[in-house]
């Protein structure tokens, strides 16, 4: 993996932190581990464990996994799907229940159905949140990540 | 016949012409001095030559006085000091040479003054390339700037650009060996290093070497700044800085490298290098086309 390429990895790394950090379940969540899920790229998942794998997420352990297939996929807090995987992810929402914030990366939010997108804007990594979709499955986004959000629907 | 073998010929006929000279203006001490550096006691001679100036205070105004001050104190440098580039004979024997070669009205030891300023003035520049190294750089950049002094002394119309480009990207390349030893601590050198090679561009603008190692140390400052500096649990507002950062010297890149890929459009590292900021700065489209050429310079040319 080439150095640019490690440093877009890690910015991805560092806001899916944040938002698993910023972004607030309903109570029957918080208890057990805090599970990351990633589908579609091991390289995302491996920053991500080797940086916050056992970190803290208020009384719960962070845990990763990579998921490499959609029927891989399990019952996460959070599930992130690479870019490269954006084909599949109406399956993708088949597949998650309603505990599972989907993170996706593409240029529609809209067409994702993903609660928070990546964006490129420029040069620029961004990302928008669909409040809606929070707000209708009880999920609550901290105040930072929406004031610094791209686009908010 | 070496250089210093040379000089040491000319002293020879120098000395025999000392004791002429001093003649019309009798100075007992500095016969004695003259003396003392014919039986070549290099020490003793310097020792003497502030008691020549006491005794005999318009030896001065003597361009020959000074014409052997320059002699005992090159031979001092070189006999006595090994050619040291910390010896204190050699800016000595320098700034008497200068003096007699300013002095010298009617010519007499100008030829031999310039000579062994000329010899003097490239040791200088020999410590200056002898010292370009991570721990005594900044003593080679002042022996090459003595060097510069001397040089436009004796030889007011010496063209340096050359030796500047070649000089600088030198120093500049070890400026950055230095920093890369130590990114978070030796900052200031890379600051030094972009310093010299901008000075390089500024007496040629498309000099490959200056222009390739800008490119690629601005890339790597944005690459750095996202792997090294940038904290995995640092926050939004702080992430959102540094990110700006980041595309800053990856932007500040570009320009280095695509003058260095027209002058070597063949140098696969170079359309590496583009293509790798066009995928910092997310420009997807023109790193990709970046990569084509790139699969264009590794694929083998058909053989029909």
């Amino acid at each position: 993996m080439s150095d640019a390429t490690a440093a877009k990895i890690k910015m991805h790394g560092i806001y899916i932190y944040q938002f698993a950090k910023n972004v607030y379940w309903p109570s029957k969540y918080t208890s057990g581990d805090f599970e990351i899920g990633i589908y579609g790229n091991k390289d995302v998942f491996d920053q991500l464990r080797e940086s916050y794998d056992n970190k803290m997420n208020g009384s719960q352990n962070m845990k990763f996994h990579y998921y490499p297939s959609i029927k891989d996929i399990e019952d996460c807090h959070l599930l992130y799907v690479c870019e490269e995987k954006n084909g599949l992810i109406d399956q993708v929402n088949k597949a998650i229940s309603k505990k599972t914030v989907l993170v996706s990366e593409g240029p529609n939010l809209d067409a994702m159905g993903s609660m928070i997108n990546f964006i490129y804007i420029g040069s620029k990594l961004k990302y928008q949140i669909n409040q809606t979709k929070a707000n209708n499955e009880q999920i609550k986004i901290g105040q930072l990540i929406v004031k610094l959000a791209h686009t908010i629907i | 016949m070496t250089r210093s073998l040379k000089i040491w010929s000319l002293i020879v006929l120098l000395i025999s012409s000392i004791l002429g000279i001093g003649q019309q203006n009798y100075c007992p001490e500095k016969m004695l001095l003259i003396n003392k550096y014919k039986s070549k006691d290099y020490i003793g001679a310097k020792l003497y030559l502030d008691t020549v100036l006491t005794k005999c205070p318009e030896q001065n105004d003597n361009a020959y006085y000074w014409h052997v001050s320059g002699f005992i104190n090159y031979d001092i440098y070189m006999k006595v000091d090994n050619r040291s580039p910390l010896s204190k004979s050699r800016p000595e024997a320098v700034k008497s040479f200068i003096k007699s070669w300013e002095l010298d009205v009617n010519k007499e030891y100008s030829d031999h003054n310039l000579r062994a300023i000329e010899f003097l003035t490239y040791g200088y520049h020999n410590d200056a390339v002898l010292y370009l190294d991570t721990l005594h750089f900044d003593e080679s950049n002042k022996y090459y700037e003595e060097f510069k002094i001397l040089k436009k002394k004796v030889d007011p119309a010496y063209d340096f650009i050359s030796k500047d480009i070649e000089y600088h990207n030198a120093l500049a390349s070890v400026l950055k060996e230095k920093y890369e030893n130590n990114k978070v601590q030796y900052k200031e050198y890379l600051d030094r290093a972009i310093e010299n090679y901008n000075f390089v561009l500024s007496l040629d603008p498309n000099n490959y070497s200056a222009n390739y190692n800008l490119g690629i140390i601005y890339h790597n400052l944005g690459v750095d700044i996202i792997l090294t500096e940038l904290d995995i649990e640092a926050d939004l507002e702080k992430v959102i800085i540094m990110e700006d950062l980041a595309i800053n010297n990856f932007t500040k890149s570009l320009p280095y490298l695509k003058k260095v890929h027209n002058i070597k459009p063949t140098d696969k590292s170079i359309v590496r290098g583009i293509a790798a900021v066009y995928y910092s700065l997310n420009d997807m489209e023109k790193h990709v086309e970046y990569m084509d050429v790139l699969r264009g310079l590794e694929t083998p040319p058909n053989k029909e």
